[in-house]
């Protein structure tokens, strides 16, 4: 039948942010790759999110700082990427929290700057007086959700890789041939 | 696995990666891999434009977000509002007692901006482990991945390790071992009510999210 969907070497199921980055990434390595979704890539919490690209915690933050930066160089279309992030706080707890995760990120060669109350308003002017004072990370970012998706969706079809909307996967076929 | 069946019909495939969110723990259960994730909602409100700040991506008062190049300021944050997954995905709502409580902690954050009115707001639907780190594995020639509702920020970097198990079997640049499914080899089988994260009930979950929010 017409409809009928190829075959391909890598199927991905799920059209999400990681889906779709690792579609990209199988592409551009060469494979045969087709992302299925139930859906519109990148439409639910993907492409509606915080956009934040800071994640000290993760063992992935180095190689995720290593490459945003280039991201829209690799993808080939916006991300509307900008570099450093402020966290700011009016509870005094919560910000010595945050300044001990200055000197963690300090420790492992991330440089953040630590912001009293004035220096925390003269970088956040929609603040005021009530604001502590903050932590301001000379890395990480963020960027606009939905024009990334959007970005990893083409990007991954410029290098071979197909994209099936509207197309829900039902169950792992675990027989049959192609 | 010899391919993924869909509502159009087999697609086959010599390797298969399962990033499907919240579906994926019923995707997964036939082949007998357990992958324990509870779904909620993230919600986010945007407002109407305020003066470009120099750095937008600022962080505080519970809440994560930026302000867009046009200005309006977009954030989300806490608590989740835990919600029921059906066979064909979590079940969609229009509404969310959480947004009220994301207007007030942006005006707090930005008393400067506090007059400015809420355009709309959104919702995901955010997957989450049970320790709320990432899962990252590969069992035969399926490839499973959740970044438990954290995946935006860090996507340059999964992809590569998704590329990574799937060609070559381990990940290039970086240890990603706590990152595997061993760790569930004993998880509780009410794990989510231990964290208080069933939704039993619809309405009791709504109070539950209320409460959480007026309190």
């Amino acid at each position: 039948m017409s409809d009928r969907l190829a075959g391909a070497s890598v199927v991905v199921v799920g059209g999400g942010v990681t889906g779709l980055s690792a579609a990209w990434w199988l592409a551009r390595s060469g494979v045969d790759v087709v992302v299925v979704d139930k859906g519109i890539v990148g439409w639910e919490a993907s492409g509606r999110n915080g956009g934040g690209a800071s994640h000290y915690q993760s063992p992935l933050f180095a190689e995720e700082q290593r490459l945003w930066p280039q991201l829209d160089d690799l993808l080939g279309y916006p991300t509307e990427y900008v570099r450093e992030r402020i966290i700011i706080q009016r509870d005094p707890a919560l910000l010595d929290h945050y300044r001990a995760v200055g000197r963690m990120c300090s420790a492992m060669g991330y440089r953040v700057d630590d912001l009293d109350s004035r220096q925390a308003q003269a970088a956040v002017p929609l603040t005021d007086a009530t604001c502590l004072g903050g932590i301001h990370l000379r890395f990480g970012g963020h960027a606009n959700p939905q024009r990334t998706v959007q970005a990893y969706a083409w990007a991954l079809q410029d290098c071979g890789g197909r994209v099936v909307q509207h197309c829900a996967v039902t169950g792992i076929a675990t027989a049959g041939g192609r | 696995m010899t391919g993924v069946e869909t509502v159009r019909g087999t697609i086959a495939a010599d390797a298969v990666v399962v990033a499907a969110g919240p579906q994926a723990e019923a995707l997964l259960a036939p082949l007998g891999i357990r992958f324990p994730l509870a779904a909620a909602r993230a919600e986010m409100i945007v407002t109407e434009p305020a003066p470009l700040m120099a750095i937008g991506g600022v962080d505080g008062n519970g809440l994560y977000g930026r302000q867009t190049l046009r200005g309006n300021l977009a954030f989300g944050g806490g608590p989740h509002e835990w919600i029921a997954t059906t066979p064909n995905g979590p079940v969609a709502r229009p509404a969310s007692p959480l947004i009220r409580s994301l207007a007030r902690r942006v005006a707090e954050m930005f008393p400067r901006a506090a007059h400015l009115n809420v355009l709309r707001s959104w919702a995901g639907i955010v997957e989450n482990t049970p320790d709320g780190r990432p899962i990252l594995d590969r069992v035969g020639n399926v490839t499973v991945a959740t970044m438990s509702g954290v995946g935006f920020g860090l996507s340059p970097a999964s992809g590569h390790a998704v590329r990574d198990l799937v060609v070559d079997g381990a990940c290039s640049f970086a240890d990603i071992a706590k990152l595997g499914l061993a760790r569930f080899a004993g998880l509780e089988p009410d794990w989510r009510e231990q964290r208080g994260w069933a939704v039993a009930d619809r309405v009791a979950a709504d109070r539950v999210a209320a409460d959480q929010v007026w309190a």
